[in-house]
């Protein structure tokens, strides 16, 4: 793992991937359900300011376009095929840009496009395509862009290759650079007046108190 | 430093800079679309005025389709309505259909956009996006240009506005008159011989 | 009125930048006028800076006071000056004037003391030329940007008609009190570069870049990166809190923007160690300064000009095109000047051993610059395949990961390992002896992170560096407070504020590492047991999740003044026992955004329970869809960065001038031949002459020899 801000690779939710659930307009009720009807009636009255209607990420439009389906409660006998898919499907999904996202994967958006890709997918698998095919089938809807990881072929292996590439040219160079420093002649004495060989934990005060000390001793 | 490095340093510069530049020419949010000469998916989705029914694009083969994915919650969809209740108006329906598809959007609201916004022409529910994510959707609106043999022939992505019609009528008219010509051809073959092909 | 006022501030903003380039050249380059040269440079910085202080109080009152933001609170207005693209660059103008002044501020009895007595008749003495050279090129990149101001970025132009309301700021903007942070730290930093970038021309005009110059152009440096990293850091805080994924970096092209002037930003504090202590990596560091601020020009362009999309980008017309064409001709000149200036640069030294304190640094190098690389490769790929083929690619977080993870260790290792080496070569004996108890500590902590449950060999090997490189920073405070009590007889804790306050460059270096440790750490841990589970929930239905358990209580609905907010109550639980509610929520604002989602989070030192309400069902059924994620450890990446910005702090506060020092130097000073010590060094006068070594001399000690005094 990196010691530096660096996010970990493919993330493998422990719980079941999503399964769209809608939010249907609530119908007459009390000042609570008028309040909330409200919101509903301006989140879909109010057009997005954006100049296409892409909804930002982490956005859930509230409409019921998609039907109902209650994800299982923990505990009940879910098929145990079941889960195995579900789990590949989010692996898939992970490899898989989200479209109206800022560069996350479909397994990690929230956004309801993500999530009807992720039913997608799991129908998918549910009868009997291989991943492969599923990731295929995306690409030839959406193109390359899709990936995540470029795929290896073509221009694309200049990605792959080149940060290796400059490794090893960074290390020729500083080996060239060291071997034009060794022709220089042999080892030239250049202490400076920063020179400090030893590293015994002390600053450099307290050294110079020390051989200063030391000296007035002598 | 070598004379030869010296003056060759500064345009190594170059290159980078080049790139940018290029990089500053062009729309970066606009996804060019995969499926431009692919033959486009087919469907069969419920009908959008009545659930009971259901459209297939096959229905259309033999006539240019322009596909439309909008939905009552997009503003630029608001935009480009008037220009899509014009092309529907200056084009026969016989030569080009134009069909609506309803992206994460309730049927009944849907209703209520094209009654609100005018214009007469069939749509689809896209429940759970299937469709759009077989057209390589991911926002709206988008408009598809789609051949009588089946093709994709055009994506527009945003509104089909002002600017963006006359583009648009064109590469109709252009699909149309390749139709008429093809159509021609088979005429001449027919009187030819004497037997439909 | 304003919009004059403001037009006007920005005009005599430009008008100070152009006094102080000036009079920095004139005093730096020319054979008269050194006075007024210096005075005019001191002047102008000072003008530059008030003026746009006013800009900004003009701007900052024309937001407040403007009718169509009433409904913002007033928090969020304020801060939104630095939302838009033309409001950013007027910040961005506001710190670099300030950075002027305080640098012109930094020299004022150097400037003021000089009058005549020290010029000679070609000018100013040398070593007085490069402070006003460094206030000139700053003055030139001000000139720029308050160029820009004056121009394309025109903050105060008036719209007309004049809107009765603007549409508020993004209401992603409006979600966090961190907007109010974040992008200050972070501009702090970015601007803040421009200073060693400033000495780093000044040096190469001069073609002199000695132990003064290095130390100042550190000490700018430590502070711009410090932050930098706490800005890059609140960033990623940010992202977690607002953007409800869960996360807090993905690598996204504006977060690497941000991250790759602080990679050669971080390699130069290393390398420049060398250059001080054996005189070598000039054209090097002064490669690095330069590059350093070129990716901080880059990065603001690719995620400002829509190069690449961003959640940041605007596609302004002139901007974009103004802007590269401003890098290309620094990279131009830059390397031109280096070109020209690198043979006088050069000075003798070899690396004697690969095990050295040297060879440590420069392998560390090699691993921050070939990051850097690989970074800006990614980013910029998708362009480059776009214009060879036409096609639209992504480079996404797998990538980043699999390439940043081996780095990464790497860097963890060398974190240990480097301090330990002395510099020149290391012995065997000793080396071994060193690291016997870290290494022994670090086989410990991956024994341990396998025996709780850890598998995958990158969180392992994590840990176990870290235990490695935390013994070894343990270690140097344990000697270096022994030897404190050893020769000044002070109690322990009274030792190690010695510590601090005395080196506090090295030690401070070492609370600054273990802070990176805590930030690897927090993200092994997180990574490898965090999870992840998503219901449907009736009111009074639990979900249970890790050692948590949450329960929906109920929707709500309040209006706000500037939006309509749904949210959920959620009573959480930890191990059965209640520890609070959470209200995730969607944000609907007027503006007619589609609801924003903002998460609900419980943070412990342990784990945190991050909540976000997906869907609601307002029917008679009332439902809510909440994906819960537990996050082990996270809060630590926070902590983390806290640590490394108190460690750069330390690292360059000043220190005081000690009674004992003061005797050592004096006894020092009144010995015949010089002892080379720092201490030393400092304390003579006219200590800011060039280095020896650079007019190929080399300086005779005691001894003759290095390691003997």
């Amino acid at each position: 793992m990196t010691g530096r801000p660096g996010g970990p690779a493919a993330r493998t939710p422990a719980g079941r991937p999503a399964r769209a659930t809608d939010s249907r307009p609530p119908g007459r009720g009390p000042a609570r359900g008028r309040l909330l009807s409200l919101a509903t009636l301006l989140a879909l009255a109010a057009p997005p300011a954006a100049a296409r209607g892409t909804p930002p990420p982490g956005a859930v439009p509230l409409q019921d376009s998609v039907p109902a389906t209650r994800t299982p409660a923990p505990g009940t006998a879910a098929d145990a095929r079941d889960a195995e898919l579900d789990a590949l499907a989010a692996q898939i999904a992970a490899r898989l840009r989200c479209l109206v996202c800022r560069g996350q994967s479909v397994a990690e958006s929230s956004s309801q496009l993500a999530r009807e890709m992720q039913a997608e997918i799991r129908d998918r698998l549910g009868r009997g395509e291989t991943p492969e095919q599923i990731v295929d089938f995306f690409v030839e809807s959406y193109g390359e862009w899709i990936l995540l990881r470029p795929p290896p072929h073509g221009v694309n292996l200049i990605v792959y290759l080149l940060p290796a590439g400059a490794f090893l040219l960074g290390l020729a160079g500083v080996g060239w650079w060291l071997r034009s420093r060794r022709a220089a002649g042999p080892h030239v004495a250049s202490p400076t007046r920063h020179e400090d060989a030893r590293d015994d934990g002390l600053d450099p005060e307290d050294r110079a108190w020390l051989e200063a000390a030391v000296r007035e001793r002598r | 430093m070598r004379s030869a490095l010296r003056w060759a340093l500064p345009l190594a510069a170059l290159p980078p800079l080049a790139l940018l530049g290029f990089g500053l020419t062009r729309d970066v949010k606009n996804l060019p679309s995969a499926l431009v000469g692919e033959p486009a998916p087919d469907f069969r989705l419920e009908d959008m005025t009545v659930p009971a029914d259901s459209i297939s694009l096959a229905e259309h083969r033999g006539r240019v389709v322009v596909l439309n994915y909008f939905a009552s919650w997009c503003l630029p969809c608001i935009v480009e309505h008037p220009e899509l209740v014009r092309l529907r108006a200056d084009y026969d329906p016989d030569d080009v259909t134009l069909l609506g598809v309803l992206y994460q959007d309730a049927p009944e609201k849907g209703r209520a956009f094209m009654r609100r916004h005018g214009g007469e022409w069939p749509a689809v529910v896209d429940y759970g996006s299937r469709t759009a994510i077989r057209y390589g959707v991911y926002g709206v609106p988008e408009t598809f240009l789609i051949t009588p043999e089946g093709t994709v022939a055009y994506k527009l992505v945003g509104p089909l506005d002002r600017r963006a019609a006359p583009v648009f009528r064109a590469k109709i008219d252009s699909l149309l008159a390749v139709r008429a010509a093809g159509a021609g051809d088979v005429e001449r073959l027919e009187s030819a011989d004497g037997s439909t092909r | 009125m304003l919009s004059t006022l403001g037009y006007a501030s920005v005009i005599a903003a430009l008008l100070g930048a152009a006094i102080m380039t000036l009079g920095g050249f004139r005093a730096g380059l020319s054979r008269t006028g050194g006075e007024i040269g210096v005075t005019l440079a001191r002047r102008g910085s000072y003008f530059a800076f008030f003026a746009m202080t006013a800009g900004m109080v003009v701007m900052e009152a024309a937001l407040l006071t403007h009718d169509f933001s009433l409904e913002t609170p007033t928090y969020y207005t304020a801060i939104s000056l630095w939302s838009s693209l033309d409001g950013s660059i007027l910040f961005w103008g506001w710190i670099l004037a300030g950075y002027g002044a305080l640098f012109a501020f930094t020299r004022r009895r150097e400037w003021s003391s000089f009058a005549g007595s020290r010029s000679t008749p070609s000018g100013l003495a040398p070593a007085l030329r490069m402070a006003p050279l460094i206030t000139a090129v700053m003055g030139v990149v001000a000139l720029f940007f308050f160029g820009l101001l004056a121009g394309p970025a025109n903050p105060f132009g008036l719209v007309s008609p004049a809107p009765t309301n603007g549409p508020g700021p993004n209401p992603l903007l409006q979600n966090h009190p961190l907007m109010g942070l974040h992008p200050p730290m972070l501009y702090l930093g970015f601007v803040g570069m421009t200073v060693p970038f400033a000495f780093a021309i000044a040096g190469l005009i001069q073609g002199n870049v000695e132990a003064r110059w290095l130390r100042d152009a550190r000490r700018w440096t430590i502070a711009a990166w410090a932050f930098l990293t706490m800005g890059i850091i609140g960033g990623g805080w940010w992202s977690y809190e607002v953007l409800g994924w869960g996360g807090a970096w993905a690598w996204d092209p504006v977060e690497n923007a941000s991250f790759l002037p602080w990679l050669t930003a971080t390699a130069f504090l290393h390398s420049a160690m060398v250059q001080e202590r054996r005189g070598m990596l000039k054209t090097w560091n002064l490669t690095l300064m330069i590059s350093t601020f070129l990716l901080v020009m880059l990065g603001t362009l690719l995620t400002r000009s829509g190069i690449i999309d961003s959640v940041h980008a605007f596609t302004e017309g002139l901007i974009g095109p103004l802007f590269l064409a401003f890098i290309g001709v620094v990279a131009v000149a830059s390397l031109a000047l280096i070109g020209w200036r690198a043979d006088r640069l050069h000075a003798p030294g070899q690396i004697e051993s690969p095990l050295s304190r040297e060879s440590a640094f420069i392998m560390n190098n090699l691993l921050l610059v070939g990051f850097t690389f690989t970074v800006l490769l990614g980013t910029m790929f998708p362009l480059v395949v776009e214009a060879i083929r036409g096609d639209r690619i992504s480079v996404g977080a797998p990538y980043f990961d699999m390439v940043a993870s081996p780095i990464g260790l790497a860097l963890l290792f060398l974190m240990g390992v480097g301090p330990l080496l002395p510099w020149r070569r290391a012995s065997g004996e000793k080396l071994k002896r060193d690291f016997r108890w870290p290494v022994a500590s670090g086989l410990a902590v991956a024994a341990a992170a396998v025996v709780l449950g850890m598998r995958a060999v990158y969180p392992i090997a994590t840990l176990g560096l870290a235990g490695f490189v935390l013994a070894t920073i343990v270690e140097e405070f344990a000697k270096g407070v022994a030897a404190r009590r050893r020769i000044a007889g002070r109690s322990a804790p009274a030792a190690l504020l010695d510590l601090f306050v005395r080196n506090g460059r090295r030690y401070g270096g070492y609370v600054v590492h273990t802070g990176v440790v805590v930030i690897a750490l927090a993200i092994s841990v997180s990574w490898t047991w965090k999870s992840e589970r998503e219901e449907t929930l009736r009111p009074g239905e639990r979900m249970a999740i890790g050692d948590y358990e949450v329960e929906f209580v109920e929707l709500w609905a309040r209006e706000e003044p500037q939006r309509f907010v749904v949210g959920a109550t959620f009573a959480a639980f930890r191990d059965g026992k209640p520890i609070g509610e959470q209200r995730p929520r969607m944000n609907i604002y007027p503006s007619g955004q589609q609801p924003i989602a903002t998460p609900a989070v419980r943070s412990s030192l342990t784990s945190d329970l991050y909540l976000t309400l997906m869907a609601f069902d307002a029917d008679g059924g009332r439902h809510a869809t909440v994906r819960a994620i537990v996050n082990p450890g996270i809060v630590w990446l926070w902590i983390g960065g806290m640590i490394i910005g108190l460690g750069a702090l330390i690292a360059i506060w000043p220190r005081p001038a000690g009674r004992v020092r003061a005797a050592g130097d004096e006894l020092l000073a009144s010995t015949a031949t010089a002892v080379s010590t720092p201490a030393a060094a400092r304390a003579r006068p006219g200590a800011d002459e060039p280095e020896p070594e650079l007019a190929g001399a080399s300086v005779s000690t005691p001894g003759g020899d290095a390691g003997s005094a």
